[in-house]
């Protein structure tokens, strides 16, 4: 008895002193990274080559050796600690083995020490690594901390921002352009690839160096990641309705310490399978272009790199003179098919897409057990919920409709130049595009009128929830359309596969659907004031797809004045961010009202 | 045995009336029917002398007749006291009506203040005829609503009608001086039945005086029509019971709901006529300046702007409207006519309201003037839609006031003083929703202007009135939505009272269908007329589907197939796409189970 009370008391002790650890580690690793990072960015962003050069390398020797105790000790804590999940630990490994990596590359005496050849300059392997820390970190923390206190929409809202603000700072750098930036445009630039757009006032090819193209990489990326894991908690915390985030947070907390961990844990999930499929992405596009367009082995891989990550985030951006419609590209089937391919499981969202992973990992499995242990064949339990089921059904059914108006409303049009093979890819590319990616492989002035409808029609609606694209969302237009038949033919509630809908539901994706036009129409409003210039279906077409965080663009972006372009940024803002969280982030209340007032018939 | 006797002649007279009173009913129907063609013949054509003798004598004819069979009518109901009250008390003011109209036709009464009106009398004789004819074919309709027929169904289909006899009857050679092709007057018709008001022929100078009046019969029917039919509509769709069983229910509950029913109905064509009266007026002593053939033309003129302005039509019978040079300055017209079309806009609830208190008002000066009595307060209670009503347009109005006074003030109207910029921006204010006069050139207002006209014509006029639109009720249920999900609430409340379901969920499907309607339109035209500005296009067809009536000046230059579509899109916007869908598709279910419900991530 008394030895099992000592015995407690001493794994308690332990218990304490590895929290404590573990505590400050995460702050060394948080400041260093902090630090680093500012380090960093005016070493790249002014830094010339000289005598500080010295300084610096020395300062990152430093900050290396210091992440890389701080790691592994972490890592050991993580190997007896329990309560963390195993993604958390893996993801943490990876760190580790990065870190490792890239002191072996420093090292003069190491094997790997020739792939430094290949980068321009260490920075740039160094950057990322930095970054990637100082994010995770960040968040890890930020979540722990803010959560509780703030109203989650606003947290959501604030961290764009904050981004965004960074990213234009890093994009003002002068080693960023070869030109001048104006404010206007740098903050433009940022919106556009925080906010997964890819609207363009300067030539991502042309005007950014370098760096510049690696911070709009970096904002892209973190931007797409931001929507995949932080809508995603936002919606569901308005679908569960009374309860805020906080309260569930707490609730969990007092309920299940495990909770936050699993909150944590998909996080982590998602950011792997998203590297995972960026990679494969990545892989299947520079096996796809031929090396002769490009100078060097670094430019190709990075052009790989940019196109997927850029196209799995429904970006847009594009580091290729004329992005996908130059010469080079356009006629390559396999590059618009697999930007296809990675586009629409961006936007597809995330539950399918990890529906989708599950079901190729089990049929992995099956097919190794099949080989190697003679099993036989499994069948995987294949449920879709609801959600899912609806996504799916829209997709595919606006993808076929893009399709074959594209196929029809061009034949003769832009799509004179392909065979049939490329007729068939370029339509589909074309009708994937406007929802919500942004390349294209056509000339966008040269599109007839009702294509250019049509286009706007589906930026409108865009992608589909928990995923990275745009719109108002597959799943609100599929409501809006039962709504009204259901309406019509005067059922009592909306019933779609034997279920009824929620009507909250209903009820948000009216607001949804009404707040995106009012917001459209305003900013059409303004922009017509500010440039009376142009004609009214470009501006409409400019702000539908800077709504949807689209990007396609009839050509007008680079030509508007200011006032204009800061509009089209607080489109894009409120088109990322959706109007609902918005205006939610300062109306929010914990509203849980016991009473309920008479209900009333309005007459419309 | 003898009391047995004396029930079945009671039986067997009953019997007897009910047979007299409905065969005379489809007698009257066929035989007004028939004369109200030879009356279109009358008017519509040249034709030689002795057929103008010929039907002054059928029409004395069929007088006589008429009166025959309403005599026969008031004697049988003298006998037999079966019949309702209200239709005794009809057949007997519709026997003294046609009995003074035989009198007078046959010289037998010679007022003088009947003198002014003596070139008129066929058109008197039409209207006694119509008047018969809708009172008759409602009493035989009613039997129809009995029956399971799906009202959206009927409501489209009257529209429908009025729409393709209009076209055949502006077709008529007498009705333009010089021809008139199909598409023009098919579209001129739907413009009026729908109380739309745009125009691809200037309504001026194309149409004869007796076109004028065929547009005024149009606009009044449309509008009454729409006050009548589309309210009832909405109630019956509202209340979730299909009408047929609500009629059933209060037989046993109320004991006589369509008697209610049609007193509503009553009530609201007195109250039309009544405001349309003072309104005629008004405009009649405000155009004392402009020049007119004959006191008759003047009269005209009154009426049917009058008409025009509280049906929301904004149909005009001088070349540009308020910007012509006659009647840019004259102020207080132009404060009439928006008042007129604030009243026909408001809805009827409203407007009963005001109509009360006014003879409220009255009555209590009388009382106080002639008996010394203290004044009498009734409580009188707006319910939640007409306040929600009121607010949103009060507000709409003065948002607008303050947007149009900014941009256009310097602009379109640069050439008021302080009072003419007042009435000419209020009028700018209230126009686009959905009465369509133009206040200022509409080829010359500011992009800014623009887009907020699309934006009230898209919202248009409040439900129960002669407006378009999607309505003020539906905006205001869409913003305070966005609210509520925004705040984090569950339910919509609202003065204390808490929004169904059901009504957000109509509002929904408003908006999207109108979108959707408009989006469809726009795509189809601008593909028929690629030559034209797109915001043009997009502004005639807000105005064509939401039944406003401005336009930037394109409409009569579109193409054949443009104008189709924006004469569907006129009928559709009038009828309601949901409606239109509802007369396809609905179908009463009972459904004792439910669904699982299922939540959905946006």
């Amino acid at each position: 008895m008394k030895i099992s009370g000592i015995y407690n008391k001493i794994w308690k002790q332990t218990l304490k002193f590895r929290k404590e650890i573990s505590q400050t580690v995460s702050g060394v690793i948080l400041y260093t990274g902090i630090f680093a990072t500012c380090i960093l960015v005016y070493d790249m962003g002014f830094g010339q080559k000289g005598s500080e050069e010295v300084h610096l390398h020395d300062f990152y020797e430093a900050v290396k050796w210091i992440l890389l105790v701080s790691f592994s000790v972490r890592n050991f804590l993580n190997v007896f600690n329990r309560d963390k999940s195993i993604s958390v630990k893996i993801l943490d490994a990876i760190i580790l083995g990065l870190l490792i990596f890239a002191l072996r590359i420093f090292n003069p005496h190491s094997s790997l020490h020739y792939l430094l050849e290949y980068i321009p300059s260490y920075k740039y392997l160094l950057g990322p690594i930095f970054l990637l820390i100082f994010f995770i970190e960040y968040s890890r923390n930020a979540v722990a901390y803010y959560s509780k206190k703030l109203n989650p929409a606003l947290i959501f809202i604030l961290s764009f921002l904050f981004i965004i603000i960074i990213g234009a700072f890093f994009l003002s750098l002068p080693n960023a352009t070869h030109g001048k930036i104006t404010l206007v445009d740098a903050i433009f630039t940022s919106t556009s690839a925080v906010c997964v757009t890819g609207l363009v006032v300067l030539d991502t090819a042309k005007d950014f160096t370098g760096l510049g193209q690696i911070v709009i990489l970096t904002l892209i990326q973190i931007g797409g990641l931001g929507i995949m894991t932080f809508a995603g908690f936002v919606g569901f915390m308005f679908s569960g309705g009374g309860v805020s985030f906080q309260q569930r947070m707490m609730l969990k907390d007092i309920g299940n310490s495990e909770k936050i961990n699993d909150v944590i844990n998909s996080i982590y999930k998602i950011i792997f399978i998203m590297f995972l499929i960026e990679s494969i992405g990545a892989l299947i596009l520079y096996l796809s272009t031929p090396s002769e367009l490009f100078s060097n082995w670094t430019g190709h891989v990075f052009f790989s790199v940019f196109h997927s990550i850029s196209a799995f985030c429904n970006a847009g951006f594009s580091t290729y003179a004329d992005g996908i419609y130059n010469v080079d590209l356009r006629f390559n089937y396999t590059l618009l098919l697999t930007l296809s391919g990675l586009i629409v499981f961006g936007g597809i969202g995330f539950p399918i897409v990890l529906n989708f992973y599950r079901y190729i990992l089990f049929q992995i499995t099956n097919v190794w057990h099949f080989l190697v242990n003679k099993r036989r064949f499994e069948h995987a339990p294949y449920v879709l919920n609801l959600n899912s089921k609806i996504v799916l059904i829209t997709t595919t059914a606006l993808i076929v409709i893009g399709f074959v108006s594209f196929f029809i409303f061009e034949y003769d049009g832009v799509l004179r130049e392909h065979g049939l093979w490329g007729k068939i890819s370029t339509s589909l590319f074309g009708s994937i595009v406007p929802r919500t990616a942004g390349f294209n492989s056509v000339n966008m002035s040269l599109l007839s009128f009702p294509t250019v409808i049509l286009m706007v029609f589906l930026m409108w609606i865009g992608a589909s929830p928990g995923g990275t694209g745009g719109g108002i969302k597959t799943t609100t237009f599929a409501i809006m359309i039962m709504n009204f038949f259901s309406m019509a033919k005067g059922d009592k509630s909306l019933i779609i596969q034997k279920r009824e809908i929620k009507s909250i539901a209903i009820n948000r994706a009216f607001a949804i659907v009404m707040m995106s036009l009012l917001l459209i129409g305003l900013a059409t409003t303004m922009i017509l004031y500010f440039d009376p210039q142009f004609y009214l279906d470009q501006i409409v077409f400019e702000v539908f797809s800077a709504f949807s965080t689209t990007g396609l663009s009839l050509g007008v972006t680079s030509g508007l004045s200011d006032g204009s372009k800061l509009v089209l940024i607080f489109v894009m803002f409120i088109g990322r961010v959706g109007s609902v969280t918005f205006f939610s982030a300062f109306l929010f209340k914990m509203y849980k009202k016991k009473q309920t007032y008479p209900t009333y018939e309005i007459r419309a | 045995m003898i009391p047995s006797i004396i029930d079945n002649i009671r039986y067997q007279t009953a019997t007897l009336r009910k047979v007299i009173s409905n065969g005379s009913s489809w007698i009257l129907l066929y035989s007004g029917l028939l004369t109200f063609m030879l009356m279109i013949y009358d008017l519509g054509y040249q034709k030689p002398d002795h057929h103008h003798v010929f039907l002054r004598k059928y029409y004395l004819l069929f007088i006589v007749f008429v009166l025959g069979v309403y005599a026969i009518r008031n004697l049988i109901n003298l006998l037999n006291r079966d019949l309702e009250k209200k239709y005794r008390r009809m057949d007997f003011v519709f026997f003294v009506a046609f009995l003074f109209l035989y009198l007078w036709l046959i010289r037998e009464i010679n007022f003088s203040w009947v003198k002014p009106v003596e070139a008129y009398y066929k058109y008197i004789i039409g209207v006694f005829f119509v008047l018969t004819l809708i009172y008759e074919y409602s009493k035989l309709v009613i039997k129809f609503y009995q029956k399971n027929i799906n009202p959206a169904f009927i409501f489209v289909f009257v529209f429908f009608l009025l729409s393709i006899s209009g076209t055949l009857m502006l077709k008529l050679p007498n009705a333009t001086y010089e021809g008139i092709s199909f598409i023009d007057a098919l579209f001129t018709a739907v413009s009026a039945v729908c109380i739309t008001g745009l125009t691809v022929v200037d309504i001026g100078s194309v149409f004869t005086p007796f076109g004028h009046k065929i547009l005024l019969g149009l606009m009044q029917i449309g509008g009454l029509g729409v006050m009548t039919f589309a309210g009832l509509i909405g109630r019956i769709f509202s209340s979730g019971i299909s009408f047929q069983q609500q009629m059933m229910l209060n037989e046993y509950i109320v004991g006589d709901k369509l008697n209610e029913v049609s007193r509503t109905i009553l009530k609201i064509v007195f109250i039309t006529l009544l405001v349309e009266t003072v309104g005629a007026a008004f405009i009649f002593f405000s155009t004392m300046d402009i020049e007119f053939a004959t006191f008759g033309d003047r009269l005209f003129f009154a009426v049917f702007h009058s008409v025009s302005a509280f049906c929301n039509t904004g149909f005009v019978t001088i070349r540009d409207g308020m910007t012509s040079d006659v009647l840019k300055f004259n102020y207080s017209f132009q404060l009439t006519v928006a008042g007129l079309f604030l009243f026909g806009g408001i809805g009827f609830p409203i407007v009963f309201a005001f109509y009360k208190n006014i003879k409220l008002f009255f009555f209590n000066l009388f009382r106080r003037v002639f008996s010394g009595l203290r004044s009498v307060h009734f409580a009188h209670h707006f319910d939640l839609s007409s306040k929600l009503n009121i607010y949103t347009t009060l507000s709409l109005i003065a948002f607008a006031f303050v947007f149009i006074w900014f941009f256009e003030g310097n602009r379109t109207l640069f050439e008021h003083g302080l009072w003419g910029k007042i009435v000419g921006v209020f009028f700018a204010a209230t126009t686009p929703r959905s009465a369509g006069f133009n206040a200022v050139d509409m080829s010359l207002i500011s992009m800014p202007t623009v887009m907020l006209y699309l934006l009230y014509m898209w919202i248009g006029a409040s439900p129960g009135g002669t407006g378009g639109g999607i309505k003020t009720t539906t905006f205001s249920l869409a913003v305070l939505n966005f609210w509520s999900i925004a705040s984090g609430k569950e339910k919509i409340i609202i003065f204390g009272r808490e929004i169904s379901q059901e009504s957000i969920k109509r509002s929904f499907a408003i908006i999207s269908l109108s979108l959707i309607f408009m989006g469809i339109a726009t795509f189809l035209i601008y593909s028929f007329d690629g030559d034209k500005e797109l915001i043009k296009i997009v502004f005639d067809v807000f105005s064509a589907f939401n039944n406003c009536g401005l336009s930037l000046g394109i409409t009569s230059e579109l193409t054949f197939q443009s104008k189709f579509l924006l004469a569907a899109s006129m009928f559709i916007g009038r009828v309601s796409a949901l409606t239109l869908f509802s007369a396809f598709l609905y179908k009463k279910r009972l459904t004792n189970y439910k669904y699982p419900t299922q939540d959905i991530i946006y």
